[in-house]
C-alpha cells in the first residue's frame, strides 16, 4: 500500500484529482477504437483464442497486440464494466472500467518508484505524479504500457532482495505482457554474470524465467491470429526505421547497432551495482525511444528511470527531462491520436496535424529537437548515471590492499577478516609468506632471517600483485607453516578484491603506487613478544626458548627493514596493551589481555566521520592526536564494541559498500572490527581519489 | 502551513539567547524509538527467547518501576535501567552484559535511524550569524545526550549543553533552566525556547525564565490552548529562518544570507525567481 503521508500530500491529491478529471471527461480514441471491443469481444467467446475471436469479426490487427498477461489484467474492468453497461446502458462502464484499471496500475506504478526510491517521497511524488507525461500517455493518448514496466520494475526490486525465483517469473511476465520488455533481459543476464556473489543463484533466476514464459507464450504461438496480432505487430518495424545507408541498396539499422553498443559497455564495466542496473536499463530504453518514431506509450518505458536520474540529478536533470518531455508531448499531439471529450462534440481523437494545417517544417523541427534534446539527455544520464557512479568508479579495477608488518603483528587475521567481508570469492589473496626463498628447513636460514627482503622473491610478489590488479590470473606456491616448506605452485584467478599481506607488502616503493590502501600493523614491543610466543607454541608447535632466540635474532632486521615501511602507509595501526607490559610483569599466556588500537593516519586521510560514528554509534572511547613530527593523525580507540556495532557504523558511514561486500559480510567485534571500520573507509576514500 | 503566532509577545528584536530541548524537537523521536524497540526486541527473542508480547510486558512494567522508584530524574529515562529490570522481571535476575547488549542495541539503532528535521542547522547556523546563544536543555543521562549531539554534527552549533542529570532534575522543574542561565552568563535582551513538550518546554520556560515559547508542530505533538499554550506554533525550521531574518532586516542588523542587487520596482519578479531554488529544494527532498 502507499504510505498514508503520501495519500495525504497535497501534490499528490493535485495529480489524482487531474487524472480523476481526464477519466470522467475524455476517453482516449484507442480505448475506445481498439483495446475496449478487442476486451469486450472476451466476454463474448473469445476465452480460447481471443485474438483468432477479434479477427474473426472483422476486428482490426493493430487493436491487442499484447499477451495473456495484459488480457489477464486489464480484461476483468472492462467485462464487469460491460456487464453493467448491459444493464444500465449510457454509463459508459466499460470505458472506465479500463480507465480505473490503468488508473490502479499507474498508483502501483508510484508505489514501485517510491520503493526504488526510499526517503524521496516528495520528490518521487513530485517527479512522477505530477509528471504531464503520465496523464498524457494513460489517459489521454491511452497506452497501456504501464503493466510491463510496472512488472519489470518489480522485477527489478525483487531481484535486489535476491529472491530468485519470483524475481526471473516478474520479468518473464513482463516480456508476456509486451514482447518490447525482452529489451531489459540482456540486461538482467549481464548483471547476473558480473556480480560474483549472484552467479551460484542465477539459475534459479532463469529456471523460473523460462518456466514461465513457456508456459506463457507457447499457448500463443499455436495461434496464427495470435502471432499474426502479437508478434508481427507493425510496432516492432520501428526498430528498423531509421538506418543509414551502405551504398549499393544496403542498409545498416542504427538502433539494433546501438542497443548492441550499449549491452556491450554494460559487459565492459564488468561489475555491476543495482543501482548501476538501474541506470544501464534506463539509458537502453531512452537511446531506443530516441532513435525510433516511438509511440507515445514507449516513453512509460524510460519514465521511471527518468524520475531516478532526475532524483539523482537535481535541477539541471528535471530541466533536461522537462524539455525533453515537452517535445515528446508536442510531437504526439501533432502526430498520434488522442481523446474524445465525453458529453461535448468536441473531438481531439485525430492527431493535430489532420485536425489543422500546421506550417510545412512544424513536425519535423519539434522532432529534430527531441532528438537533440534525447541525445542529450543519453548523454547525461551516461555521465551522471554510470561515469559519476560511486560504485562504476569503484569497481573499474580491483581494489587493491597491502598489509605489511612484523611477524606475528596479525597480517593474516587481519587479511581473514578482510577477506570475510568481501567473501571469498571475490578476494585474490597473496601471501608474503610464499614468497619465501627457501623451505625453513634449509641451512641459509642460518644466517638470514625471513625479513631479510633478499631471502624473499619480491620481484616475484611485485609481478603477482601488479599481474592481479590488472585483472590477471597468477600461479604461486604456498608456504605451510606446519610443515616449513612450499606447497607446488596452484592458480589464483584475478578478482574484484586483492589482498597482498608479508613482510614486504610495502617494500617496494612501486609496488606501493599500485595499493589503494597501504596499511601497516605495527604492535607495542612487548605485546607483540607475548602474542607471538602464544601463536608459535601453540598453533605452530614450536618450542618457546625457538621462539624467543628466534624473535631476539630477527629484531635488527626487523628495525632496518619492517619498520621503515610504516612510513609509506596510510594507516598504521598498533594494539598497545591497556596497561604496559614491564619485562618483570609477566602475563600468562590464557588471560585476555585488554587492549586499546591507536590507528595513525596519513595526512588527508578522512578521520572525522570515523571518530563522529565510534563515539556516538558505538559508545566508543576516543582520543584524537595530531602527531607534530608527521603531522599523521592519531586516532586511539578504547572500548567493547560488538560486530552489530561496526556492521551498522560502516552502513551509516559508507552505504554504498554494501554491493562490494559479501551478502553475509563477516563483521568482528573488539579491535578487529574497528579496523575493519578503518580500513572499509579508507579504501572508498581511496577509490574515490583514483 | 505557515508560521502561527498565537500569543501576541513583544516580536521586534532578535534573541539574545536561544534555547532548546532535543528529542523530537531538533529531530523526530517516534521512528528512532520504534526502530530501536523492535530490533532490542528482536534480539531478546533471538537470545532469550521470549515472545514480542512478553518483551513488551515486562519492558513496560519495568520502565513503570523505574520511573516510579526514581521520579522526575534523568536516570528515570535510563534504557540500561529498563532492560536490567526487565530482565529481572523475566526471572533471570541481573544479568549485567545481556542488559548493556541490550541497551547499546536499543541506542545503535535509535542513532541510525534518527535525522535531523529539516534545516535545523541553518538555522542554527543563522543564529550563529546573527551573534545569538544557543543552548540545548534536555532531560535524560549526559553520556546518551552528548552520543546523540555528536551523532548529528550538533556539538560545533551549541554553546552550552544542560542535561537533567547535571541540573538534578527534569525539566519543567527549574534547576535546568536556571543552570542554562547561569552557563549563558548575563543576558540583556529576549530569550527564546524551542521544544515540543507543552508542559517541560513551553510551560517550564515561560515560568522560569519568561521566554518567548516556539513549539514545533508534527505528528504526535500536542499542543494547549489559550495561556498554557505556547507564543508561537511552527513546523519547520525555515519558517523561523524567516522570521529571524526578517528580525534581523527590521533592526539593521546583518543579516545571514547575503543578498543579491536587484533593479528597483520589480519586487515581485525578486520573490519569485528567488524561491525557484528553495522550491526546487524542497520538491528534491
Amino acid at each position: 500500500m502507499i504510505q498514508r503521508a503520501v495519500l495525504r500530500d497535497p501534490l499528490f491529491l493535485t495529480g489524482l484529482s487531474l487524472r480523476v478529471a481526464l477519466i470522467l471527461v475524455a476517453t482516449p480514441l484507442s480505448h475506445e477504437v481498439w483495446f475496449i471491443p478487442f476486451l469486450q469481444n472476451l466476454g463474448a467467446g473469445g476465452f480460447i483464442d481471443p485474438w483468432a475471436a477479434h479477427l474473426a469479426v472483422g476486428g482490426t490487427p493493430m487493436a491487442f497486440p499484447y499477451g495473456p498477461v495484459m488480457l489477464a489484467i486489464l480484461a476483468p474492468g472492462v467485462l464487469l464494466g460491460t456487464a453493467i453497461d448491459h444493464l444500465a446502458p449510457g454509463l459508459g462502464a466499460a470505458r472506465l472500467g479500463l480507465a480505473l484499471t490503468v488508473l490502479a496500475l499507474d498508483l502501483a506504478m508510484l508505489r514501485t518508484i517510491l520503493r526504488l526510491a526510499p526517503g524521496r517521497r516528495r520528490a518521487c511524488v513530485g517527479l512522477y505524479w505530477l509528471s504531464p507525461l503520465v496523464p498524457y500517455i494513460c489517459y489521454w493518448h491511452g497506452q497501456l504500457d504501464v503493466v510491463p514496466v510496472l512488472l519489470l520494475l518489480n522485477g527489478l526490486i525483487i531481484l535486489a532482495a535476491r529472491r530468485m525465483v519470483l524475481a526471473g517469473a516478474l520479468l518473464a511476465l513482463a516480456v508476456s505482457a509486451k514482447l518490447s520488455m525482452a529489451i531489459g533481459v540482456p540486461f538482467f543476464a549481464i548483471y547476473l554474470i558480473s556480480d560474483k556473489r549472484l552467479r551460484p543463484l542465477a539459475p534459479r533466476y532463469w529456471a523460473a524465467f523460462l518456466v514461465i514464459i513457456t508456459l506463457l507464450q507457447a499457448p500463443q504461438l499455436l495461434s496464427p491470429a495470435a502471432v499474426e496480432m502479437v508478434f508481427g505487430t507493425p510496432e516492432a518495424a520501428k526498430l528498423y526505421s531509421l538506418a543509414v545507408s551502405f551504398g549499393q541498396g544496403l542498409e545498416v539499422y542504427v538502433v539494433p547497432v546501438a542497443y548492441l553498443l550499449i549491452l556491450y559497455a554494460t559487459w565492459r564495466v564488468k561489475r555491476i551495482s543495482f543501482e548501476l542496473l538501474t541506470a544501464l536499463l534506463g539509458i537502453g530504453f531512452v537511446l531506443i525511444l530516441v532513435l525510433t518514431p516511438a509511440s507515445p506509450g514507449w516513453f512509460m518505458w524510460a519514465l521511471p528511470f527518468l524520475v531516478l536520474y532526475q532524483l539523482r540529478s537535481g535541477p539541471s536533470g528535471i530541466a533536461l527531462v522537462a524539455a525533453f518531455s515537452a517535445m515528446f508531448v508536442g510531437f504526439h499531439l501533432m502526430t498520434s491520436t488522442g481523446a474524445r471529450l465525453i458529453l461535448t462534440d468536441f473531438d481531439l481523437g485525430q492527431p493535430l496535424a489532420s485536425l489543422v494545417v500546421l506550417p510545412q517544417r512544424a513536425i519535423p523541427l519539434v522532432l529534430s529537437l527531441l532528438v537533440a534534446t534525447g541525445l542529450i539527455l543519453s548523454i547525461q544520464l551516461v555521465r551522471e548515471g554510470v561515469l559519476r557512479n560511486d560504485y562504476f568508479r569503484l569497481s573499474r579495477r580491483p581494489l587493491l590492499i597491502g598489509i605489511a608488518g612484523d611477524s606475528g603483528s596479525g597480517k593474516d587475521t587481519l587479511a581473514e577478516v578482510m577477506i570475510g567481508l568481501f567473501g571469498q570469492r571475490s578476494v585474490a589473496h597473496v601471501s608474503g609468506d610464499d614468497y619465501h626463498l627457501w623451505d625453513r628447513h634449509k641451512p641459509l636460514w642460518q644466517v638470514m632471517t625471513h625479513l631479510n627482503p633478499r631471502a624473499n622473491n619480491l620481484s616475484q610478489f611485485n609481478r603477482d600483485v601488479r599481474d592481479l590488479a590488472n585483472g590477471r590470473a597468477i600461479r604461486s606456491r604456498h608456504y605451510d607453516h606446519a610443515t616449513g616448506r612450499m606447497t607446488k605452485p596452484r592458480l589464483v584467478p584475478g578478482s574484484d578484491v586483492v589482498i597482498a599481506s608479508g613482510l614486504h607488502a610495502l617494500y617496494s616503493p612501486e609496488i606501493c603506487e599500485c595499493y589503494n590502501l597501504k596499511i601497516f600493523l605495527d604492535m607495542d614491543e612487548m605485546l607483540r613478544r607475548h602474542l607471538k610466543i602464544q601463536r608459535d607454541t601453540t598453533r605452530r608447535g614450536q618450542p618457546v626458548e625457538k621462539v624467543v632466540r628466534s624473535i631476539e635474532s630477527r629484531y635488527p632486521d626487523c628495525r632496518r627493514y619492517i619498520h621503515p615501511q610504516a612510513e609509506r602507509a596510510d594507516i598504521v595501526f598498533s594494539l598497545q596493551p591497556l596497561h604496559p607490559i614491564t619485562d618483570d610483569g609477566f602475563v600468562p599466556f590464557n588471560e585476555k589481555l585488554p587492549l586499546k588500537l591507536k590507528v595513525a593516519l596519513r595526512p588527508g586521510m578522512h578521520y572525522e566521520n570515523v571518530v563522529r560514528i565510534l563515539i556516538a554509534l558505538c559508545g566508543m572511547h576516543v582520543d584524537v592526536l595530531v602527531n607534530e613530527a608527521t603531522n599523521a593523525t592519531e586516532v586511539t580507540v578504547e572500548g567493547e564494541v560488538d560486530a552489530e556495532d561496526i556492521a551498522m557504523a560502516v552502513r551509516e558511514l559508507v552505504p554504498q559498500m554494501d554491493e562490494l561486500l559479501d551478502f553475509a559480510p563477516r563483521w568482528q567485534g573488539g579491535n578487529l572490527g574497528i579496523m575493519q571500520l578503518f580500513v572499509i573507509t579508507g579504501a572508498v576514500d581511496a577509490l574515490r581519489r583514483r | 502551513m505557515a508560521i502561527q503566532i498565537r500569543r501576541p509577545r513583544p516580536l521586534t528584536d532578535l534573541p539574545s539567547a536561544v534555547l532548546f530541548d532535543t528529542d523530537n524537537t531538533l529531530y523526530p523521536y517516534e521512528p528512532a524509538h520504534v526502530a530501536a524497540m523492535d530490533a532490542t526486541r528482536s534480539k531478546a527473542a533471538r537470545v532469550l527467547g521470549i515472545s514480542a508480547q512478553q518483551f513488551d510486558d515486562t519492558f513496560r512494567e519495568a520502565r513503570h518501576q523505574v520511573k516510579t522508584r526514581l521520579g522526575k530524574t534523568a536516570s528515570s529515562h535510563s534504557r540500561l535501567l529498563y532492560f536490567q529490570r526487565m530482565l529481572e522481571l523475566i526471572g533471570l535476575r541481573t544479568q549485567v552484559l545481556m542488559a548493556l547488549d541490550l541497551e547499546q542495541t536499543y541506542w545503535r539503532v535509535f542513532l541510525s535511524h534518527a535525522t535531523l528535521f529539516d534545516n535545523v542547522k541553518d538555522f542554527l547556523d543563522d543564529l550563529r550569524i546573527a551573534g545569538t546563544s544557543t543552548a540545548i536543555i534536555t532531560d535524560l543521562t549526559v553520556q546518551i545526550q552528548f552520543r546523540k549531539i555528536v551523532y548529528f554534527g550538533l556539538d560545533q552549533y551549541f554553546d552550552h549543553v544542560v542535561t537533567s542529570e547535571e541540573a538534578g532534575v527534569d525539566k519543567p522543574k527549574e534547576e535546568p533552566f536556571k543552570l542554562a542561565l547561569e552557563k549563558l552568563g548575563p543576558i540583556t535582551g529576549s530569550i527564546w525556547m524551542i521544544g515540543d513538550d507543552p508542559v517541560c518546554d513551553i510551560q517550564g520556560a515561560r515560568d522560569v525564565v519568561g521566554a518567548i515559547t516556539f513549539q514545533k508542530k508534527h505528528e504526535g505533538v500536542r499542543i494547549l490552548d489559550g495561556d498554557l499554550g505556547p507564543d508561537i506554533v511552527f513546523e519547520d525550521y525555515k519558517e523561523l529562518q524567516v522570521l529571524l531574518k526578517g528580525l534581523s532586516d527590521l533592526n539593521g542588523t546583518p543579516s545571514a544570507r547575503v543578498e543579491k542587487s536587484w533593479p528597483l520596482g520589480l519586487p515581485a519578479l525578486r520573490a519569485a525567481v528567488e524561491s525557484v531554488p528553495a522550491s526546487l529544494e524542497k520538491l528534491l527532498r
